[in-house]
């Protein structure tokens, strides 16, 4: 459990000393949206959240993508023998949990200042940004664990894993969708909620049996 | 050698899509109501033309990777 | 040798019965149209009613017709008049009102004689009404009374009306899919094994039973664009069942990009296991549970199973599930020709160019 938490602070460590990474993802965000707006000036319900899960779903790719690269073949070996693979995993994955969770709250506050938000309920918005955040790490951060072992990271990472994100993609739209509803129109999304949680039981489960197999050489 | 065959990967693919749109192109050519006609038999008879054409483009690839495999054997000799 | 390759054969005697059964066996017989398509209340309708596969000649003496409007009521031709076996005309007095408070309304047409046995044509006619008066149409539409159709036993396909003679291709098309299904999961099974004993065979099988089920997908969508074109217009149509296909192959495409990355053979089985595993796991939820939330041209969409009432009937599950088996086998055996070459590659090559 100790090694737990002092891998966790080592990913938190390195990702402020290497400042310029998350630089990089906020510029890309702030870039986004400006494109967005330039061209956009108004967006509809439709567009919003299309837009919304899209950009969601790029800047993961791109922030998660680097998660495993970064550790070099030394720090592999050095991180072998100082902890379990599902721990290092786990490390991992709460991490770059919280991070798209932020980054998700970040485009959600960048997207109300320039385009305005249509999202009307928003404990539910907020819990689907939550599981989805969630979902898209869990699957991430196992796919660049396979990535980096290819030894290439960027488009191998995006071929990899978009076909798998589709699923959590379709959901968090539909649920978005029903979040920016007029109130008393609203859908019944319990079902989807239900597939965002399948998905992350999926691919949690999954990504920590099958972990130790990619990590051992 | 390993580019090589992955290359030839690609072409069997590509040869293996063009092959099996065949039946696509053709039903496209030829008038909607044809392939309607006779209680849309002939959609039928389409599908079971492109699965045919599909065993043949397999068919090939196994005799490709067959041929391959034998000169190999022979120069491993 | 036929000790061990006992299935193959089995495949295609199965495949056989499927071919010949699945295109030989005739549709039952069906309404194709009806001229006029439409009236007006009041009307004295003459409809000249086209067959499908009817003997009207060999029927007419119990030959009977109705109109019926919203399962509720149900009009009955006053005359009847059989030109030939594939032809007749129909005589119905439309009621001046109709029962509905909707300007048009659509009947459904049915046939029954003792010989076809009874056959539908849902909106056959299209009735319009100038004054909307509910309660007097009513009064004059006579309420359902079941008729005695005659039931026929016969060994014979249902007859639907977009489909006709198309629905043979439930034996040709759909269980593709099922194979696919089946090869996915067999290749599955080989990554675990590989995973759990590390025998370079098992990643033979495991790449090999992929590239089936990728060969199975692409037939599947191909086969289904060609029907596709025909029933509902277009070759694709975005449908939620394509779209999951589509995603499906991309993953297996990506599994084979990945395998090409890899210069170490016991890496590359390994890793792509592992992908394969988890990709076929994110499968599940993408296949099954999506296309049961939204709606979808394929039946089995909206909650109702795929293979229940109304879709297959008693005789097409007599040639389906066989044509489900002889396909897979057919998939097993092609798989097997593929894997066959990758074992003496390795064995004789030692596994440089084994992607």
């Amino acid at each position: 459990m100790k090694a737990f938490w002092v891998l966790l602070k080592k990913e938190w460590v390195l990702e402020w000393r290497r400042g310029y990474a998350f630089g990089g993802i906020l510029l890309y965000l702030f870039s986004t949206v400006f494109i967005i707006y330039a061209t956009f000036r108004t967006v509809d319900i439709l567009t919003w959240t299309a837009l919304f899960w899209i950009i969601a779903v790029f800047v993961s790719v791109s922030a998660i993508g680097k998660s495993f690269v970064q550790e070099g073949e030394g720090r592999y070996l050095y991180l072998y023998t100082l902890a379990d693979p599902q721990i290092v995993l786990a490390a991992k994955l709460l991490y770059n949990f919280a991070l798209l969770f932020g980054l998700n709250l970040l485009i959600w506050g960048i997207f109300s200042f320039a385009v305005g938000s249509p999202v009307q309920l928003k404990g539910q918005f907020l819990l689907v940004l939550l599981l989805g955040s969630f979902a898209l790490s869990a699957i991430l951060t196992f796919i660049s664990a396979i990535a980096a072992k290819a030894g290439k990271s960027g488009t191998l990472m995006a071929v990899l894993s978009f076909p798998l994100l589709i699923p959590v993609l379709l959901t968090g739209l539909r649920i978005t969708q029903n979040t920016a509803a007029i109130q008393g129109m609203s859908l019944d999304t319990s079902g989807d909620f239900l597939i965002m949680f399948a998905i992350i039981l999926l691919s949690m489960g999954m990504g920590f049996i099958l972990f130790p197999q990619v990590w051992k050489d | 050698m390993a580019l090589k065959s992955e290359g030839m990967r690609y072409l069997t693919v590509i040869f293996f899509w063009l092959l099996c749109s065949t039946p696509v192109l053709l039903a496209q050519q030829t008038d909607p109501d044809f392939m309607r006609s006779m209680g849309k038999m002939y959609v039928v008879v389409g599908v079971i033309a492109a699965i045919f054409l599909g065993l043949i483009v397999f068919l090939f690839t196994i005799e490709k990777r067959l041929t391959k495999l034998e000169n190999q054997i022979k120069e491993h000799e | 040798m036929i000790q061990k390759n006992w299935w193959k054969g089995l495949g295609v005697v199965i495949l056989i019965y499927v071919f010949v059964s699945g295109l030989l066996v005739p549709l039952k017989p069906g309404i194709t149209g009806v001229s006029p398509g439409s009236a007006k209340t009041g009307d004295v309708l003459s409809v000249a009613v086209e067959g499908y596969n009817s003997f009207f000649l060999k029927g007419a003496a119990t030959q009977k017709a109705w109109l019926k409007l919203n399962n509720e009521y149900l009009l009955e031709a006053q005359e009847l008049e059989v030109l030939d076996d594939r032809h007749l005309n129909a005589v119905f007095t439309i009621p001046a009102f109709l029962p509905v408070s909707g300007k048009v309304q659509d009947v459904a047409l049915i046939l029954d004689n003792a010989i076809d046995g009874p056959s539908v044509l849902p909106s056959a006619v299209f009735i319009t009404q100038d004054s909307i008066q509910p309660e007097r149409g009513q009064r004059e539409w006579p309420v359902v009374t079941p008729p005695d159709l005659h039931v026929i036993r016969s060994f014979a396909f249902p007859f639907r009306n977009i489909l006709a003679e198309s629905i043979r291709n439930t034996y040709f098309h759909v269980p593709l899919w099922f194979a696919m299904i089946f090869l996915f999961l067999a290749s599955i099974v080989h990554s675990i094994k590989y995973l759990r004993s590390g025998d370079p065979r098992a990643d033979h099988r495991a790449s090999a039973f992929t590239s089936g089920g990728i060969f199975y997908g692409l037939l599947g969508v191909v086969t289904g664009a060609i029907w596709a074109k025909n029933t509902w217009g277009a070759y694709w149509s975005w449908d939620v069942k394509q779209n999951m296909t589509a995603i499906a192959l991309l993953i297996y495409f990506a599994y084979f990009i990945l395998r090409g990355l890899f210069e170490d053979p016991e890496q590359r089985a390994r890793i792509s296991a592992v992908y394969n595993i988890f990709a076929f796991s994110l499968l599940i939820p993408l296949i099954y549970i999506i296309p049961r939330l939204t709606d979808s041209l394929h039946p089995g969409a909206g909650g109702n199973p795929a293979l229940g009432g109304e879709d297959l009937d008693n005789t097409m599950r007599m040639v389906f599930y066989p044509a489900i088996i002889g396909w897979t086998l057919l998939g097993f055996w092609m798989v097997n020709l593929l894997y066959r070459i990758k074992d003496l590659d390795f064995k004789y090559l030692n596994a440089k160019s084994n992607r």
